[in-house]
């Protein structure tokens, strides 16, 4: 579903040079859980950004089913999840799930937005802002939004890097559950652990992939 | 919606300080508007076709040289005048023609006919204070001056003064009476009902002064101070409007998270630039309600009785211009806010 072909991207600054991403390919199937690990400064968000749209690499190719990525489309199919929540301090739970909805002039489905609450076990959390939520139920609210988008492919940055043991495992049971749906899930972290979990573990160096491992026997 | 109660506290000083300027502007105009209206109903209330004819050295003129100016110019509304000051009134010789000019209204009696000014010179028309200065004389009794005693025909009613006659503290007497007991040389003459008297302007003996004249000339000035007082409130609407760009750009900084957030997921460029429009409009639309309720109260409150001249058309095109120059001020912040990227404000939070 995702081919990334030789991605290369540099940053350049006034005072520095930095490689972030030396061609790497990579390639996700459709409904894979694919965890991607490796050392800080490795280039894992950088890798994230580009699959986001939010970056753009400076060479090499980037084929979302099987087609060169068109800006449009990819927001459309793509939702990230950020390590620091990302939550609008000033709207409550359920209207940061439903602003996707509201960006893109959808209209508001209770039933889903009820259902996807549901799932991330927050029905009752819909009037609440972010700041009378704890980390881990910021997290899920992150996970909500991205949901109400229709995303087909959830992006995460390190879901799991300021919650504690419980609040992950939570996390990726959300994740494992959102997979049986039908989503497509590419989740960076820094924790073996949590990426065992994972189908797929691609592991990351100096902007480099430097092995991939199959979990699951298929 | 939400933003602009979140972000109220970034917008407080920025509506005061519009409220404030637009309300600047909003009561110079209505100010001055009241002003030049009431002059101009003042100038106009006297009559605009009255003319004063200023003679440099009567000495130089013959006897009759009025008469036969009027005859040759075919006006026959025309009156000589020769005002002497007293301690609290001004004497005036004239012709009866005068009245007609001026267009007296009397309380009491009428003014000297034409034929008291020829045959009769022992008569006197009174202005309302004048009237009092005598000691509030009947018409037909009789009244001293200087050792001479006038037969009062008319009392006028109390009228406001004209650029050229205080009617009020007026005593008017036929102009034989001058004639007879001071010089030769008066030097005022009015006209009226003629048009065109100003082709005599240049004639070296004398200038021509038409109420008509004076009046354009005032409200040529009083235009051109409420110009430039409207051309100062606008110059505050302006730097406050200048705050507005200033606070707005200031505040992408801490919004970049926000408007980050929004792109990431799904907000075009154009939907946060409209955001932003839209923000601003709404600082504008609640300054311009605070200051028009502003200029209301205080108009109200300040005067209970004098009527002001609220021109609402004016003071509406007035307004749609500073929302419209208002509205061109936020484009470049709202265009700025429009280009920042999901990166930006990732990198930054
Ligand atoms: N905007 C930028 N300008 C310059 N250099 C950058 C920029 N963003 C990232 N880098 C550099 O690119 C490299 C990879 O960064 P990246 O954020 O992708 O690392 P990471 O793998 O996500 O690290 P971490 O696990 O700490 O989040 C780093 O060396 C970083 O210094
Ligand atoms: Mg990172």
């Amino acid at each position: 579903m995702i081919k990334l072909i030789n991605i290369s991207k540099k940053y350049v600054g006034s005072n520095i040079e930095v490689e972030a991403l030396k061609k790497v390919s990579i390639n996700v199937k459709n409904k894979q859980f694919i965890s991607i690990v490796g050392a800080s400064g490795c280039g894992k968000t950088t890798l994230l950004n580009i699959l986001a749209g939010f970056d753009y690499p400076d060479s090499g190719m980037y084929l979302l089913d099987n087609e060169i990525v068109n800006q449009n489309t990819l927001k459309i199919q793509v939702g990230m999840v950020f390590q620091e929540f990302h939550l609008l301090p000033y709207l409550n739970v359920m209207e940061n799930v439903c602003l996707p909805l509201y960006l893109k002039n959808k209209k508001v489905q209770a039933d889903e937005v009820k259902r996807i609450l549901n799932m991330v076990d927050l029905s009752n959390y819909g009037s609440f802002f972010p700041n009378q939520l704890s980390g881990g139920q910021r997290q899920r609210v992150a996970i909500a939004r991205v949901l109400a988008s229709q995303a087909k492919i959830i992006l995460a940055d390190e879901p799991t890097g300021a919650l504690d043991k419980e609040n992950s495992q939570n996390i990726l049971k959300i994740f494992k559950q959102l997979q049986h749906q039908g989503l497509t899930i590419i989740m960076v972290t820094h924790d073996e652990h949590i990426a065992l979990q994972s189908d797929y573990m691609i592991r990351m160096d100096k902007g480099r992939v430097v092995s991939e491992r199959n979990l699951v026997s298929s | 919606m939400k933003e602009i109660w979140f972000h109220r506290k970034q917008h407080y000083l920025n509506i005061l300080a519009n409220s404030v300027a637009i309300f600047l502007v909003l009561i110079v105009n209505v100010l001055s508007n009241t002003i030049v209206s009431n002059v101009s109903k003042q100038i106009s209330s006297l009559g605009l076709d009255v003319t004063m004819l200023q003679v440099f050295d009567g000495s130089q003129l013959s006897e009759g040289w009025f008469d036969s100016w009027c005859q040759s110019r075919g006006i026959k509304t025309a009156s000589v005048f020769y005002s002497v000051a007293y301690d609290d009134y001004n004497l005036v010789s004239c012709n009866a023609q005068l009245s007609e000019m001026f267009d007296f209204q009397f309380s009491d009696g009428q003014f000297f006919s034409v034929a008291d000014d020829y045959y009769n010179d022992n008569v006197i028309v009174l202005g309302n204070k004048s009237h009092q200065k005598f000691g509030y004389p009947k018409v037909d009794q009789e009244v001293l001056i200087d050792g001479v005693s006038f037969k009062v025909a008319g009392i006028i009613n109390s009228q406001d003064g004209n650029l050229f006659i205080d009617v009020d503290n007026t005593a008017f007497v036929p102009s034989k009476y001058h004639l007879r007991t001071r010089s030769r040389q008066i030097s005022y003459y009015f006209v009226g009902k003629e048009e065109g008297l100003d082709k005599y302007l240049n004639d070296k003996n004398y200038v021509c002064v038409s109420q008509g004249q004076v009046s354009q000339a005032t409200n040529t000035i009083l235009s051109l101070v409420q110009k430039v007082l409207l051309f100062l409130a606008f110059v505050a609407v302006f730097v406050s409007f200048l705050g507005l760009i200033n606070n707005t750009l200031s505040s992408l900084k801490e919004r970049t998270f926000e408007i980050g957030v929004k792109k990431a997921f799904g907000a075009s460029s154009r939907f946060i630039y409209l955001q932003f429009m839209l923000e601003t409009m709404c600082v504008l639309l609640i300054s311009t309600l605070i200051s028009l309720l502003l200029m209301f109260l205080i108009l109200f409150s300040l005067t209970k009785n004098s009527s002001f001249v609220i021109d609402y058309s004016n003071t509406f095109s007035i307004l749609i211009r500073i929302l419209l120059v208002g509205l061109i001020c936020g484009l470049f912040p709202a265009y700025k806010a429009s280009k920042v990227t999901v990166m930006a404000a990732i990198r930054n939070s």
